[in-house]
């Protein structure tokens, strides 16, 4: 197996390729995931609590076609 | 008022990318099991044959995998996305068996999926198979805790209501774990998985036979799958009988709709094999009928009536009216909380509170539903009959004829003379699609026949959905068609190319 040596806070380590490969990507994965949930997934939360539900439910609804106030958070 | 084509568009939406999804899972579960059985062979026998068998199908079954997780991931977020009040309302008890089987039962799959793999130089032969096994349980209990969550949609068990937080929250977590409708659904889902594994096991090693390729590794493969193909074939229609069962107890309206059944037999029902359908006029122009046989399998009795549309109907609209009397209780008792009047009025008929949701689909409020709208929402309280008839006619056809092919492939087998009969070894090819085919309509059966429900009796399909943009809706769904029809062809491609390689596909230069 081949080894390949870094160190870390001045402690010198002797680490496989593979894992040392593994651990980059696990990092880069880290890192695309969390740009796409920012950029695509996070404006788009949906949030319904119990005076939607019950707006929907109970009286007469608002909501049209078109995105009601109170399903879409207020940070987009 | 929800607009009914947003419902019918996020409907779509979820339908075909799980319909989608569904092509992937059936051979994942079927051949995880034929891993282990040919991998059994390998260490029980020591026949590097058997080893090469397990490689090879295992490569097949690696790609169907990965592309399998692809689709299935986009489900899980579109119950945000898409559902996010039915989510809201049924999150507790839903998303229980669902994060279950991702941190426990996809996790160990895929971990074992890994292993598989690269584990083949570094593991003993026992330790290999230990692996092949793991990864074949992680598929069946990712699939048991799907059908825990699906189940509870058609028979909601275990939970209750809370009017504080309007949303249902879980009160007996064995009797959802347990619910006799979920573990009838899985024992038939998984054993349509099996029969679908060996009838594409079975296709392909005919197909080799025919062109006189790899004949001995063709001949082992093919035998294997022509016994646990028999056995699938003949779990999926005594499991599917159990199903049946379970719906005519907990979905009367679904059993009624399959076998065009509009009005109340004496017992015990006949069985309509085919009908002319006039769903205008609520009855059958004509049918061919079976004396006594929906009853003898429906309910197990010769005694026992089961409810025809009509008379489901009728009690539909008694339980609509009583619905109706709980939600205007819950509005009120919900503006003030100290109305004893209200609570009282809203718990003696909260148990058709759902049915009483249904007229929602025409008013906003239910105080205004005229009794033409109640009329309507009770004739949509039956899904409509004609799909849901002949989708399970396709379906339980499709069934009876595989159970023939691997009767005759399971006799031959055990003579001995398969090889040398070209009309079997071409009906098993041009078989390849027909378990694709039953099973996408034993889905369209289960889930539009809980129709026009999410939560059967509990919440209705137009009060689930999100409230986005139908622009929204049509770009997610232009996203997806593109998308995984370039899966599909990925699939094909190699799944065609590894086909024709055969077990050259082992050699280093196609790893």
């Amino acid at each position: 197996m081949k080894f390949t040596p870094f160190s870390v806070g001045g402690v010198r380590l002797r680490v496989s390729r593979l894992a040392w490969h593994l651990t980059w990507i696990l990092a880069l994965k880290f890192v695309l995931l969390t740009v796409l949930w920012h950029v695509f997934i996070k404006p788009e939360r949906v949030r319904i609590d119990a005076q939607a539900m019950e707006a929907r439910m109970t009286r007469p609804s608002q909501v049209s076609s078109m995105e009601s106030s109170h399903d879409r958070s207020l940070s987009r | 008022m929800i607009d009914p084509s947003l419902v019918d568009l996020s409907r779509l939406q979820f339908a075909s990318t799980a319909m989608y999804h569904f092509i992937f899972v059936p051979l994942t579960l079927g051949l995880s099991w034929m891993l282990v059985i040919m991998e059994a062979a390998y260490v029980m026998s020591g026949k590097p044959i058997y080893r090469d068998m397990t490689r090879f199908w295992g490569k097949l079954y690696g790609i169907n995998f990965a592309l399998g997780v692809t689709t299935g991931i986009t489900l899980e977020f579109q119950f945000g996305t898409n559902w996010a009040y039915y989510s809201h309302y049924v999150g507790d008890i839903f998303g229980a068996p669902l994060a279950i089987e991702g941190l426990l039962a996809f996790f160990l799959e895929s971990t074992m999926v890994g292993l598989f793999f690269f584990g083949w130089p570094r593991l003993s032969k026992v330790g290999h198979l230990t692996v092949t096994t793991l990864m074949a349980l992680g598929t069946n209990l990712s699939a048991v805790l799907i059908l825990i969550a699906n189940g509870w949609m058609q028979d909601p068990v275990g939970a209750a209501f809370n009017p504080v937080t309007m949303r249902m929250e879980l009160t007996d977590f064995a009797a959802l774990i347990f619910n006799p409708v979920a573990q009838a659904k899985f024992v038939h889902t998984v054993a349509a998985g099996y029969l679908t594994g060996a009838t594409f096991v079975l296709a392909i090693s005919s197909w080799y036979l025919l062109r006189s390729q790899h004949v001995e590794f063709a001949r082992r493969s093919f035998r294997i799958a022509a016994s646990f193909g028999l056995a699938g074939a003949l779990s999926v229609i005594v499991l599917g009988d159990e199903s049946g069962y379970t719906v005519s107890e907990s979905q009367k309206s679904k059993l009624a709709a399959i076998e065009a059944m509009w009005d109340t037999e004496e017992a015990p029902a006949s069985f309509n094999l085919i009908a002319s359908i006039n769903e205008q006029e609520q009855r059958n122009d004509w049918a061919v009928r079976v004396p006594y046989a929906l009853g003898l399998i429906a309910t197990r009795s010769l005694h026992e009536q089961l409810p025809g549309i009509r008379e489901i109907r009728a009690q539909n609209r008694v339980r609509i009216e009583s619905g109706m009397v709980a939600v205007k209780a819950l509005e009120t008792w919900r503006k003030n909380p100290e109305d004893s009047e209200a609570q009282a009025r809203f718990k003696a008929h909260e148990k058709d509170m759902g049915y009483g949701l249904l007229v929602k689909r025409y008013v906003d409020d239910v105080a205004q539903a005229t009794p033409a709208i109640v009329d309507q929402a009770t004739m949509d309280s039956v899904p409509k009959v004609a799909p849901l008839f002949w989708a399970f006619r396709v379906m339980v056809g499709l069934g009876v004829a595989l159970l023939i092919l691997f009767g005759c492939a399971f006799w031959f087998s055990i003579r001995n003379t398969f090889q040398r009969k070209p009309w079997l070894l071409k009906w098993a090819f041009w078989s390849l699609p027909l378990p694709w085919l039953a099973i996408q309509s034993g889905w369209f059966v289960a889930e539009y026949g809980r129709q026009p429900w999410t939560v059967f009796g509990m919440l209705p399909t137009h009060l689930s959905v999100s409230s986005l943009s139908k622009a929204s809706l049509y770009g997610s769904m232009a996203g997806f068609l593109g998308f995984y029809t370039l899966l599909l062809v990925v699939e094909m491609f190699l799944m065609f190319k590894y086909a024709r390689l055969g077990p050259a596909a082992l050699q280093p230069q196609h790893a």
